[in-house]
């Protein structure tokens, strides 16, 4: 009972935080509602008996990348009416892309929430994320660290660019 | 904390039929004692740190109010109370407001995986030790949320310093971290101080193995710089910054920051002796001949008798080091700290297997 709320609740806030990311205008702000999300999905992992991925998803997500962010934004400094308007090509994809994201999500989470489908008892345990990544899915987490490596190498060539 | 439960549920038969509602009071019940401890921790650890540095350099320290000048913290703390709480006019209100909560969340929420001894432990989370890395990392949203609404250049100064700081030093402090969770085969931090079992210290993680001899000095290190301590405070800077993030503060919004510093440097004492140096097991193993629930607090006393002389470690580091540069401070985690602690790393994988 007290973890079905849990989720109820980690659930509204990740949508309430999700849309004010969107509705704020004040970058600063969107990005700390942006941490918000990221942390009530942490705490939704949680609640579904993955305590390893919420971690990281706090530990990777919450205190790195939201921190990244709002120090980009930080140093930028930009005026508040650039960030007002004007509808652009770039724009227009881009809700293109996210209203079929969105709806292929709804198709698959939907098609899983009809089919009630039940977590095996060793769901979530660190020790089975391991084997799993170094067994089965070796390959794709090779081939993620190559992507990873390709964005280091790239970041530090834009740095060294002068 | 699950121990507790089903002893109430047991010894009040009345309570089974409102277990989620026991649970919950147990919560906040159990989630006040922590910031209360908490609190008195820190407040002691101020009183710890003004005569420390007051003994360093040839001064008595506070000495007027209560035994030795012990109560000085709390009249410190009436006194933060009963101030001003001032605003100034250009902040951005909201995250002024929340910053110093954030910074303490981060501080807080650790207290839940410490095993002060065997039995008493809030949470034994299978993922304990992964926990403390996750949540202390949160303190960084409140420092920075703070320099960017003070609407002042040191402040932000501080909080982008810090930042990049916490940030960066997380990466060697996780990596130090590693080999001890290789050696002990589990996140619990429980087990990790299970695996360290044995007579006067010999078995403590720091003595099993060179490489994590190595480690824990990384650890430590890391651990100082994510706290912003001397020789790392750069984000408080006196000399450069005012104050850095905290320029803006004053009153019990200040007092959420020293709240948070002080815990911390307790926070990360405790963690490199639970992780390190043994946690509770006992010190002098059991020869000691202790009657039952002795051994207990013989537990408790041990793991707070390594802590404190950790802490003092921290303290007396602070006032006997200069502070370093930027370049430095950055150069000394990128440059030595992640390689070492990856060589550790490989160390400890290939001492296991062979």
């Amino acid at each position: 009972m007290l973890a079905t709320m849990l989720i109820y609740i980690f659930g509204a806030l990740a949508i309430f935080s999700g849309l004010m990311m969107i509705l704020y205008r004040n970058p600063i702000h969107s990005a700390l509602w942006f941490g918000l999300v990221l942390f009530s999905l942490a705490g939704i992992y949680a609640l579904m008996q993955a305590h390893f991925l919420a971690l990281i998803q706090i530990l990777v997500y919450v205190g790195a990348i939201t921190v990244l962010i709002v120090y980009v934004i930080a140093l930028l400094n930009f005026d508040q009416r650039d960030l007002v308007g004007k509808v652009t090509i770039l724009k227009g994809i881009a809700v293109i892309v996210a209203a079929i994201l969105f709806i292929e999500l709804l198709f698959y989470v939907g098609g899983l929430y009809v089919k009630g489908i039940a977590p095996p008892p060793e769901f979530g345990k660190a020790a089975n994320i391991g084997l799993a990544t170094l067994t089965r899915y070796l390959f794709p987490f090779e081939v993620i660290s190559i992507l990873l490596l390709v964005a280091v190498v790239g970041g530090v060539y834009i740095a060294k660019k002068d | 904390m699950l121990q507790l439960f089903n002893w109430l549920i047991k010894t009040f038969p009345s309570l089974a039929s409102h277990q989620e509602l026991t649970a919950f009071v147990l919560f906040i019940i159990l989630g006040l004692l922590v910031l209360t401890f908490a609190a008195v921790v820190a407040g002691s650890l101020t009183y710890f740190e003004r005569k420390v540095a007051a003994r360093i350099q040839s001064r008595m320290g506070p000495i007027e109010i209560g035994l030795g000048g012990y109560i000085q913290w709390v009249a410190d703390a009436i006194k933060l109370l009963l101030k001003e709480d001032i605003i100034p006019e250009n902040v951005d209100k909201i995250l002024f407001r929340l910053a110093p909560y954030f910074a303490f969340l981060g501080a807080g929420l650790t207290y839940l995986v410490l095993p002060f001894s065997e039995k008493l432990i809030l949470a034994d989370l299978n993922v304990g030790v992964l926990y403390f890395l996750a949540v202390s990392s949160i303190t960084v949203i409140g420092i920075l949320m703070a320099g960017w609404a003070s609407y002042n250049k040191w402040s932000l100064i501080g909080g982008i310093r810090s930042a990049a700081q916490i940030v960066s030093y997380e990466i060697p402090s996780a990596l130090a971290v590693l080999p001890v969770v290789l050696y002990a085969g589990s996140l619990s931090t429980q087990d990790v101080v299970r695996a360290q079992a044995g007579w006067a210290g010999f078995h403590w993680m720091i003595f099993q193995n060179p490489f994590i001899f190595i480690s824990f000095f990384v650890f430590f290190i890391s651990m100082l710089a994510e706290n912003n301590r001397i020789p790392f405070d750069l984000p408080e800077a006196e000399s450069e910054l005012v104050a850095g993030y905290n320029t803006e503060y004053s009153g019990m919004r200040f007092a959420m920051f020293f709240l948070a510093e002080y815990s911390n440097v307790f926070i990360l004492s405790a963690f490199a002796v639970t992780l390190f140096l043994g946690g509770w097991q006992p010190l002098f193993g059991l020869s000691l001949k202790i009657p039952g629930t002795a051994v207990d607090l013989w537990k408790l006393f041990s793991f707070f008798f390594k802590t404190s002389i950790m802490v003092f470690l921290v303290l007396t580091i602070r006032w006997t080091l200069p502070r370093v540069r930027i370049d430095q401070l950055m150069g000394l985690c990128w440059k030595y700290l992640v390689p070492i602690a990856f060589f550790d790393l490989f160390g400890v994988m290939f001492w296991m297997v062979l």
